[in-house]
C-alpha cells in the first residue's frame, strides 16, 4: 500500500522537477536573460555585415572553465565529485552514521557512487537531481546483553550487516564563495541489510536528506 | 528566469507531502539512515533468535505477564514431602541465601534413585550438562535447564539418569566438554549440550538425584532492596513456587518448609517461599563481603540474616574469611532493645556501638538443635565502624563465659572486615 502511495508521490516529485527544468530551459530566450549577445553572420546574400557606426567590435567573451573537481565534506564522511561538463557530474562518496539498537551501537559505513544533472544557475542557486548507489556496512558495538543472556547477540560476530542503499535525490547547490558551495538535497531511499550470523534482512524504504560541503578545486 | 518561486514551492510540496507518507522514516545523512536500517535488522534478528550458549535457535515465544507457567507436578513421587523455601544457607557455597528451593524427600537414599522429575510444564528443555567422575565413564549427573517461555527459565534441574528424548534431541544441538566441574565435588569433566528441544508437561526428563529446585531466572522483573545492588544479579533467585497454577501452588505452600529427618518444619511467616533479598539500609542485617573476593562464589563473604524455614531464628552464615568463625550457626534474637546489645536482632544494629552474641545453636533443620557445644564460651562482637554504616567489623573471641560477664568488649587485631 505505501510502496504504491510513495511511487505515485515520487511520479509527482520527478513532475515537478521536470516541470522546473523545461522552465528552466524555456528562460534561455528570455530577454532578461544573462547570456551573452553574439554577432550572428547572416548567411547566403540575405543582407551585408556592416561595422557599426558607433564604437568597435570585440570577441565575445570566453566561457568560464568548468571546475572539474570538488572535494566535499558531507554528513561525517566526504565525497570526491567529477564534473563531466557544466551539467553533468559523477561523485564518489563515503559517510557514517550511529544509533542505537536493542543490544549495542550500529555503526555503519556507506561506500556509494551519485550521478547529478545539474541546470542552470540563478545567481547563487543551482538545483540538481540525480540518482545514488551504495554498499552499506553495519558493525554492533558497545553490546550489552545484561537484560537477557540468552540474546543472540551473545553470539560471535553478530550485528554485522551488509547490503545496498539505492536511491534518487532533488537538491539545490548554494554558492557560498567562488570555490565554495552547500549542497542539500532530500530524496528517497531504498536500503536493503542482512545480519550474517542469523541471516535475517530487511529492506526499507526511508526519506532521506544529505547535506555537503564541497570545494571546487580546479 | 531559470527558478520561479512557485516552481520550488511546488517541487518542495511534492517532497514534503513524501516525507508525510505514514510508512516513510525520515533520516538526516545517509549514513545515519544505513545506521537504522542496520539497527532494524538488529532488533529484527534478536526478536527471531536467541543463542543457547553458541547454539543459534529460534526465539522462544515470550513469556507476556504470565506467571502461571509451571502447569505439572515436577515430582509425583510419594517420598517428597514438600519444597524448601529460598535463601537456604550452607556456607562456603552457599553463604548467602541461596537463590533456589531444594526438593524435601522422606525416604531412603536408595528409594530416591527411582524418584522420577517430570517437565513442570510445556516448554523447551534448553540445556543439559553432563558431568563426569570419570572421563572415560558414563556422566555421573546432570544438570537440565528448563524453558517455558522465552525470558523465564529454571536452572539446575539435577538428575542422576537422563530421559532417552534429552539424549537424542530432536532439533539442532552443540556440545562442548571441559574440565570445568562446576565446584561439583568429584567432578573431572562436564559436557554442556545446548539445544532447544520441546517437551510437555509432565514429560519424563529423568530419574533420581533431585537435589535443587531452581534457581528460577526471569529477565522480567528485578530484586529490589539490595543496598548494592551492583553486587547482585537481580533477575535470579525468584520463587519457584509463584510459577505454579494457583492451585499447585497452593498445594506447595501449604507444606513448605524444612525436613528434619522424618519431621516436616513448615515455614509460617511470609514471605512463605522465602527471599534471597535480606538487606535491611542502616542496619547490619544482610549480605557483607570480604573486600577483594570475588563474587560470586559466596566462599569469602558473610551474611548476618534471618533462617529461610524459621524467619524468628537469626543466622550468622560464615564463609572462611574470619579466623575460626566458619558455618551457618542460628541463634535466637532479641527483638527489642534493651540497652544490653547482647544477641538483639541484626535489624536492631543501627549504629556504631559494638554488639555481642553468644549461645549459638546448631542448625535445627539439618542437625539436632540446641547450643553448638563447639562454640561454648565464646562469643561474637560486631560493629559497623563507620558513618554510613556499610562497614562492618567482626570477630569470634573465646572469653570462655558470656556477652555479659565479658563486657566491656573490645576488638583485637583478628577481627575481620566487611563491607555492603
Amino acid at each position: 500500500m505505501f510502496v504504491r502511495r510513495a511511487v505515485r508521490l515520487g511520479i509527482v516529485a520527478v513532475a515537478a522537477l521536470l516541470n522546473l527544468r523545461s522552465a528552466a530551459h524555456a528562460g534561455d530566450s528570455s530577454p532578461n536573460s544573462d547570456a551573452p549577445l553574439y554577432l550572428q553572420i547572416p548567411e547566403g546574400d540575405a543582407g551585408t555585415l556592416a561595422p557599426p557606426t558607433k564604437g568597435h567590435l570585440t570577441e565575445p567573451p570566453a566561457p568560464a572553465l568548468p571546475r572539474r573537481f570538488s572535494l566535499g565534506i558531507n554528513d561525517l564522511g566526504g565525497q570526491l565529485r567529477f564534473h563531466l561538463n557544466p551539467y553533468w557530474a559523477a561523485e564518489g562518496r563515503y559517510l557514517t552514521g550511529s544509533t542505537s539498537s536493542d543490544v549495542g551501537t550500529v555503526r555503519a559505513n556507506v561506500f556509494g557512487v551519485r550521478g547529478y544533472r545539474f541546470f542552470d544557475k540563478r545567481r547563487r542557486l543551482r538545483l540538481y537531481a540525480g540518482l545514488e548507489a551504495d554498499y552499506v556496512r553495519t558493525s554492533l558495538a558497545s553490546v550489552d546483553t545484561r537484560n537477557n543472556p540468552n540474546s543472540v547477540a551473545t553470539l560471535s560476530g553478530f550485528g554485522a550487516t551488509s547490503g545496498y542503499a539505492l536511491g534518487g535525490f532533488g537538491g539545490i547547490e548554494f554558492r557560498l564563495l567562488k570555490r565554495v558551495a552547500l549542497d542539500f538535497d532530500i530524496g528517497p531511499y531504498m536500503i536493503g541489510l542482512k545480519e550474517k550470523v542469523t541471516g535475517v534482512s530487511d529492506a526499507t524504504l526511508d526519506f532521506v536528506a544529505n547535506t555537503a560541503i564541497n570545494v571546487y578545486l580546479f | 528566469m531559470f527558478i520561479s518561486s512557485n516552481r520550488v514551492a511546488a517541487w518542495a510540496a511534492a517532497l514534503l507531502a513524501l516525507t508525510q507518507t505514514p510508512a516513510l522514516a525520515f533520516h538526516f545523512g545517509l549514513g545515519n539512515a544505513a545506521a537504522a536500517q542496520g539497527a532494524k535488522v538488529v532488533n529484527k534478528a534478536n526478536s527471531e533468535y536467541m543463542a543457547e550458549g553458541n547454539l543459534l535457535v529460534p526465539a522462544l515465544p515470550s513469556c507476556g505477564s504470565s506467571m502461571a507457567l509451571f502447569t505439572n507436578a515436577p515430582v509425583t513421587d510419594p517420598a517428597f514431602v514438600s519444597f524448601q523455601p529460598v535463601g537456604h544457607v550452607f556456607p562456603p557455597g552457599h553463604t548467602f541465601p541461596a537463590d533456589h528451593s531444594y526438593f524435601n524427600f522422606n525416604a531412603s537414599s536408595t528409594a530416591l534413585e527411582d524418584v522420577n522429575m517430570y517437565a513442570p510444564g510445556n516448554g523447551w528443555v534448553t540445556q543439559v550438562t553432563a558431568y563426569y567422575d570419570n572421563a572415560h565413564g558414563a556422566p555421573s549427573f546432570y544438570n537440565i535447564t528448563f524453558a517455558p517461555c522465552a525470558e523465564v527459565k529454571i536452572i539446575n534441574l539435577t538428575v542422576n539418569t537422563l530421559a532417552s528424548a534429552l539424549l537424542h534431541p530432536t532439533g539442532p544441538a552443540s556440545t562442548s566438554c571441559s574440565s570445568n566441574t562446576d565446584n561439583n565435588p568429584g567432578v573431572v569433566q562436564s559436557c554442556v549440550t545446548n539445544m532447544e528441544d520441546p517437551v510437555k508437561g509432565g514429560d519424563l526428563l529423568g530419574t533420581g538425584g533431585l537435589v535443587d529446585f531452581g534457581p528460577i531466572i526471569d529477565t522480567r522483573f528485578q530484586i529490589s532492596g539490595f543496598i548494592n545492588p551492583a553486587r547482585h544479579v537481580l533477575d535470579r533467585g525468584f520463587c519457584p513456587i509463584d510459577y505454579f497454577t494457583p492451585n499447585l501452588k497452593a498445594s506447595y505452600l501449604a507444606t513448605i518448609g524444612g525436613n528434619n529427618g522424618a519431621t516436616l518444619i513448615t515455614r509460617k511467616i511470609a514471605p512463605l517461599c522465602g527471599t534471597i533479598m535480606q538487606d535491611l539500609a542502616g542496619t547490619a542485617q544482610g549480605d557483607w563481603f570480604f573486600p577483594g573476593a570475588s563474587y560470586p562464589p559466596d566462599n569469602a563473604h558473610l551474611a548476618l540474616i534471618h533462617h529461610n524455614v524459621d524467619p524468628s531464628t537469626g543466622t550468622f552464615s560464615v564463609g572462611s574469611s574470619i579466623p575460626g568463625f566458619a558455618g551457618s550457626h542460628d541463634f535466637i534474637p532479641k527483638t527489642n532493645s534493651d540497652g544490653s546489645r547482647i544477641n538483639y536482632d541484626f535489624s536492631l544494629v543501627t549504629d556504631q556501638q559494638i554488639y555481642c552474641y553468644d549461645t549459638l545453636l546448631i542448625d535445627f533443620v539439618y542437625g539436632a538443635g540446641g547450643a553448638d557445644p563447639n562454640y561454648t564460651g565464646r562469643i561474637v562482637l560486631l560493629q559497623m565502624t563507620d558513618t554510613s554504616l556499610d562497614t562492618l567489623k567482626i570477630e569470634l573471641q573465646n572469653p570462655g563465659t558470656s556477652c555479659a560477664s565479658a563486657a566491656p568488649w573490645s576488638f583485637t587485631s583478628a577481627a575481620v572486615t566487611f563491607q555492603r
